[in-house]
């Protein structure tokens, strides 16, 4: 019987099949066309070893709640697991939504000042609030043109990716969709 | 000698300076913010006291609560480690104004010191060569333009009262300096709360030279050799290695004999750096004097055979250097490199998070001075530094092998690091040549991207776990408990006859 996996790899799907074979940790794995022979000679908490193809390969691994921690040879790769790999994709690191309505910082951080009021009018691109995070200070803009709806945080205020912290109302652009319900996509 | 020392620090640094105090058998004292509650170094002293809210001014910069806690627990001393209140003269002098030996040197010496154009002008009276430059701050543009002029451009603007690489521009044409002198101003106004600048001489692919030196309170002082600290990202040291293959016997001792002339300069004791830049022509510059232990230590430790921690509080305790000039000797090649929680494939941003594992380098002449474990929260209040890997071994190239060797080993996983990049440097070519200078990473590295790896075993690994995922280790613990009977276990064995 053979068990099937969607491997997120960066921007990448991998559909690995896995097929075990007669003795106990042999498998066949095929990804696309290609077909490897796999012996697992180790499994445990933190380290794989398995041999694919004849070449022993060694990898460190941890268990996060989204994915795998995977390091082969000294170089680290996060691999999120399939059903949570797409969520990732969409909300994306430049601290907007899909949408552009929703100010949110990309990694957790303190708020240190705020640039605008609810009721001003902002341009995309416009500097919204400043945040620092290990003495980085990074600048969230506006991802579109529109007002400041609320202002959801204050100075000072330790904030996490998925804290709103702006919100906009955009403009209507001629032609385009103007608000987030229209997209059609649930946020997670 | 002392009998109960507060460190007033936090991270490796501070987890460093505990393992020397019990070694020497002197209790330890751990001030620790609410977010560094499960830190190593929390854990690790004898005591620990409390400062309460994570910001970095009610708690590692609060000197009143840092005093007070050394008051409260019976402290004798404070050693105050790298960055925070290291080379605030306030600090120090409140430290001694409450009864307490502050390890490091005094508050005058610091003051002298760390005003970047009196220093200058201190040394340049003292016959060592300083950076062509102005020893005066000035703010009027067309002053700044003129001495610009005459000392040739590209110049450098930087901050009188900064340091750390912080509030510096470089200048490369004439109409770019007035406006590029107001901004200057204005950042250091920011960041140290002082707006007077100054400029210097831009040298083309220095080399960042800088000399340990070591004094003591009974007028003896020496220089521990010198470390290159050459590869830098915005002015931040990423890696360090002694000796540098820039430094011959001979300049060696013009460098030390400058080092050992500046710190005389001012009357210091204790352990202090004095950095200079050295040009292609092999001439050196004095550029500042740090008054405290430096991050990169670890590498005159490793080549000269000492513990500058011990040394530090005997020296603060009224010891005498145990050695003059002569007796020093370094041995073999060392090399440092500094792993931070930033994202080098993200533009170096901070990389905070919950680290999953860490497992550490181990091995002949390797040391890794860590605040690492399982489970850590990288709290996102303060410097982002979490370890630093030390290799010491006979030659550079043997200490380039064990470095590329011990960062494969060094694990760290739930955030992002440098390490990657850290071992493409050390298998790049112009690093085994040693052509390091103060740009190298925007002249080689500026682009640089992870390697790829071979997609079919990341995701073939990745599905075995998920198919047949590791047993805990509760659970494994158990079985081997219920199946092991101590006769299988015995292995072979005989009677003395």
């Amino acid at each position: 019987m053979s068990h099937n996996y969607a491997i997120h790899i960066d921007d990448r799907v991998l559909e690995v099949e896995l097929e075990p074979d007669a003795e106990p940790s042999r498998f066949q794995a095929r990804i696309g066309d290609v077909s490897h022979s796999i012996e697992k000679l180790c499994m445990s908490a933190e380290r794989i070893q398995i041999r694919v193809d004849e070449e022993v390969q060694t990898l460190a691994v941890a268990h996060a709640p989204d994915g795998l921690w995977l390091d082969l040879r000294g170089r680290t790769r996060f691999v999120p697991f399939a059903e949570r790999a797409s969520r990732r994709a969409r909300k994306g690191s430049t601290g907007t939504n899909a949408d552009n309505t929703l100010v949110t910082p990309a990694t957790p951080s303190v708020v240190t000042r705020i640039l605008v009021e609810v009721g001003d009018d902002v341009v995309e691109g416009q500097g919204l609030v400043v945040v620092s995070a290990m003495k980085m200070e990074v600048t969230l803009k506006a991802g579109c043109a529109g007002k400041v709806m609320t202002v959801g945080t204050e100075v000072g205020a330790k904030v996490s990716p998925g804290d709103i912290l702006i919100s906009l109302q955009p403009t209507a652009v001629a032609g385009g969709a103007s608000s987030s319900s229209a997209s059609g996509e649930a946020n997670p | 000698m002392f009998k109960r020392v507060l460190v007033a620090n936090r991270g490796e640094i501070a987890l460093r300076i505990m393992r020397t105090l019990r070694e020497m058998a002197i209790e330890s004292v751990a001030v620790y913010s609410d977010v560094d509650r499960e830190a190593l170094h929390t854990c690790f002293a004898d005591r620990a006291v409390c400062l309460g809210d994570p910001t970095p001014s009610q708690s590692y910069l609060n000197i009143g609560a840092i005093i007070a806690a050394a008051k409260a627990t019976g402290a004798e001393a404070i050693h105050p480690g790298y960055g925070f209140l290291s080379e605030n003269p306030d600090f120090a002098e409140q430290v001694v104004a409450a009864g307490l030996v502050f390890i490091g040197p005094s508050a005058s010496a610091m003051r002298a010191l760390g005003d970047k154009t009196a220093a200058r002008k201190l040394m340049g009276a003292r016959g060592v060569p300083v950076i062509p430059g102005m020893d005066d701050p000035e703010s009027d543009p067309a002053i700044l333009s003129e001495r610009a002029q005459q000392i040739g451009y590209p110049v450098m603007l930087k901050a009188v009262a900064g340091g750390g690489g912080k509030g510096m521009r470089v200048v490369t044409r004439p109409e770019d300096l007035a406006e590029a002198a107001i901004l200057a101003s204005q950042e250091a106004q920011a960041a140290f709360g002082n707006g007077a600048i100054f400029l210097e001489k831009v040298l083309t692919r220095p080399r960042h030279i800088e000399i340990q030196i070591l004094a003591d309170a009974h007028g003896h002082t020496v220089h521990l050799f010198e470390r290159e600290c050459s590869i830098q990202r915005r002015h931040q040291k990423i890696i360090e290695e002694t000796p540098s293959v820039a430094v011959d016997a001979e300049l060696r001792k013009r460098m030390g004999d400058a080092a050992v002339k500046a710190a005389q300069a001012v009357g210091y004791v204790n352990a202090g750096t004095v950095e200079f830049l050295v040009d292609a022509q092999k001439n050196f510059y004095f550029l500042e004097v740090n008054t405290r232990l430096q991050v990169e230590h670890p590498i005159t430790e490793a080549i000269c055979g000492v513990d500058l921690v011990r040394l530090q509080l005997e020296v603060a305790a009224g010891k005498n250097l145990p050695w003059a000039q002569e007796d020093l000797v370094s041995r073999g090649h060392a090399i440092e490199c500094r792993i931070y929680a930033e994202d080098p494939n993200n533009g170096f941003m901070p990389s905070p998070g919950r680290v999953l594992r860490a497992e550490a380098p181990m091995g002949p002449g390797v040391r890794y001075d860590s605040s690492l474990f399982s489970g850590l929260d990288v709290p996102v209040q303060y410097d982002p530094i979490l370890s630093k890997l030390i290799v010491h071994a006979e030659d550079r190239s043997a200490a380039i092998a064990r470095m590329r060797r011990a960062l494969e080993e060094c694990v760290v996983l739930g955030i992002k690091t440098p390490i990657e990049m850290l071992m493409d440097i050390m298998d790049s070519a112009p690093f085994h040549k040693g052509e390091t200078h103060t740009g190298f990473l925007d002249e080689h590295f500026a682009d640089w991207r992870p390697s790829s790896l071979p997609d079919h075993v990341i995701a073939i690994a990745d599905a075995l776990w998920q198919l047949q995922p590791p047993q805990t280790a509760d659970a494994g613990l158990s079985k081997s408990v219920s199946t092991q009977s101590p006769w299988t276990s015995l292995g072979a064995w005989r009677l003395e006859s």
